[in-house]
């Protein structure tokens, strides 16, 4: 296997760090970076018929975190996160995070796609495939977080993308392969995953983040110390030492 | 095959790993964490943690004990002094020792409960290609991972492992859960995940504080009909599919599942419940949704649950 931090791998980060130095303002930065945090709220509490509390919380960190990390973030819950107003960001967003039902869903049988549902405000809740957000997208997303179950999986249905996929991040580790995967990293869960362990993880993982690690540090700290049960497992894709900031710099990689 | 990875395991003598032990628990009596002290439960949006003193000779002796524990599980890394912090996410304070490679990098991180010393994980970050190279499968990671909580001083136990691979740690994944007098805690448990290569990636020891066991646990019979209750109280009866599975006492924290006016950390401790497993099709859904509501054995209310996504 190849080293994972060649020289070569190392210019396009010192150009990112190079303009990044020399650009504006932080929040004029942020305006350039546009980032979306959806929460399905209703179909963890008015559909299935308990309370809920986890989707507004998981939205409360993401959306903390995609600021902190230099997005201009935009929050949509409930009414507000429907398919429309979904796809009618997806083309500029360079980090998105969704929570919600995800699923490989027939469409039509026997044919699978991956894909989550919207919210709505009711229990309807269309479907947003990722063969439509690859439709929307003419280049790839630094940071892509699909809080759902089944949306780290291979495609059931060959041919068909992956969400991942859908977002220019091939199914790849830079830790694995060796090479410099460029400033993207994509976050969803393999089969079922439970709400509280996604929380405890989830929890973990920004933290580490905040406290200046890189995101594929965050992902093996936030495993290690969240405490899930054996049901829920997350996975990764994309590069492992990117910081997840917007203008593709590598940050902070020695922070202590 | 006749070696698990290209560094033999070193047997580590037993004065070694209680000298250690001791100097952890002497840390730990002097221990500034009080759970009186300690803020309500943690909500999303808070600090989640909060740093404590920690005295510098306390720094330095817990650093120095946590090279020792990364050589012994070959682990890289020169420490830096200790740091302590409440952890609001989980109740109780952790001592974190940082070990940074020759250019600075992080390389290991050890994490150590602070009242009692005990060790909480122990993670590689640092790679090397040697990690990667093909030398171990399914079969040898678990003895692999006894050999790892061997050298760490913990205790192997008695019951099954289970090992998968773990694509999100590029590691295979060797999990005990955690059994209480044979009454499982899902949610704690042992866990060591082992690189292809044989090396440790880390290991995770979560075992949470227990409750008393009440003295008069209700019956199977009683965790249903709480259930059932609930079940009528917010329409799940109604639901297309409902399928109930049958009520299995285990240890479980309370969290804010039923009761959404409380923190969204979970409590602190396990208690002695009975955990029901349900499923059914929500109105307007195709797939089935699956809920694990809890009952807590001593007072018949329904104290926490989760859901799938």
């Amino acid at each position: 296997m190849a080293p994972r931090w060649r020289w070569p791998s190392l210019v396009p980060w010192l150009a990112a760090l190079t303009v990044a130095l020399a650009g504006s303002t932080g929040s004029a930065r942020a305006a350039t970076y546009p980032a979306s945090v959806y929460t399905n709220v209703t179909a963890f509490d008015t559909c299935d018929g308990t309370p809920d509390t986890i989707s507004h919380s998981l939205k409360v960190l993401a959306q903390n975190g995609f600021v902190a990390l230099g997005y201009a973030s935009a929050a949509y819950e409930t009414s507000g996160f429907t398919k429309a107003q979904f796809l009618a960001r997806t083309p500029a967003d360079q980090a998105v995070y969704v929570h919600s039902h995800g699923d490989q869903y027939y469409a039509p049988y026997p044919k699978q796609v991956q894909g989550f549902r919207d919210d709505g405000g009711d229990c309807t809740q269309a479907i947003t495939y990722a063969t439509e957000v690859k439709a929307r997208r003419t280049s790839g997303a630094h940071l892509v977080l699909m809080s759902t179950c089944h949306l780290a999986e291979v495609a059931r249905t060959a041919g068909q993308p992956t969400m991942s996929e859908a977002y220019g991040i091939e199914r790849l580790k830079s830790t694995v392969n060796g090479s410099y995967r460029g400033p993207e990293f994509y976050l969803s869960y393999v089969g079922l995953a439970y709400t509280a362990d996604m929380l405890r993880f989830e929890q973990k993982f920004w933290a580490y983040i905040g406290q200046g690690r890189g995101l594929g540090d965050a992902f093996t700290l936030a495993r290690a110390n969240a405490g899930m049960s054996a049901a829920t497992v997350p996975d990764w894709f994309g590069e492992y030492v990117y910081t997840g900031r917007p203008d593709g710099s590598p940050g902070c990689l020695n922070c202590q | 095959m006749t070696s698990l990875c290209a560094r033999p395991f070193r047997r580590v003598p037993a004065w070694r790993i209680a000298a250690a032990a001791g100097v952890l628990t002497a840390l730990s009596i002097g221990a500034t964490v009080s759970q009186a002290s300690m803020p309500a439960g943690w909500r999303a949006g808070e600090p989640a943690e909060i740093p404590l003193v920690l005295e510098a000779p306390a720094r330095a002796t817990l650093a120095a004990a946590a090279l020792d524990l990364a050589r012994r599980l070959g682990l890289p890394g020169t420490p830096a002094p200790a740091v302590r912090a409440l952890d609001r996410t989980l109740g109780r304070a952790f001592d974190t020792i940082n070990l940074s490679s020759p250019d600075g990098r992080l390389a290991t991180v050890i994490t150590n409960e602070a009242a009692t010393g005990r060790l909480h994980s122990a993670v590689r970050l640092a790679w090397s290609a040697d990690l990667d190279v093909q030398r171990i499968g399914s079969p040898e990671a678990g003895p692999a991972a006894r050999r790892f909580l061997i050298l760490a001083g913990l205790a192997v136990p008695a019951t099954t492992a289970s090992t998968a691979w773990d694509d999100g740690m590029d590691a295979w994944r060797v999990r005990w859960a955690r059994r209480i007098d044979g009454l499982e805690a899902p949610g704690d448990g042992l866990v060591v995940w082992v690189h292809r290569g044989g090396q440790l990636k880390a290991i995770s020891d979560v075992e949470t504080a227990l409750a008393p066991v009440p003295a008069a646990p209700i019956s199977k019979g009683a965790a249903a009909a709480a259930i059932g209750a609930y079940l009528q109280r917010t329409g799940i009866d109604r639901m297309a599919g409902l399928a109930i599975e049958e009520p299995t006492l285990g240890w479980a924290e309370a969290n804010d599942f039923i009761d959404s006016t409380l923190p969204d950390a979970p409590a602190p401790t396990l208690r002695l419940a009975w955990l029901v497993r349900l499923s059914y099709v929500p109105p307007g859904w195709t797939e089935r949704h699956f809920l694990e509501l809890r009952v807590d054995a001593g007072t018949g209310q329904l104290i926490g649950g989760t859901e799938t996504a």
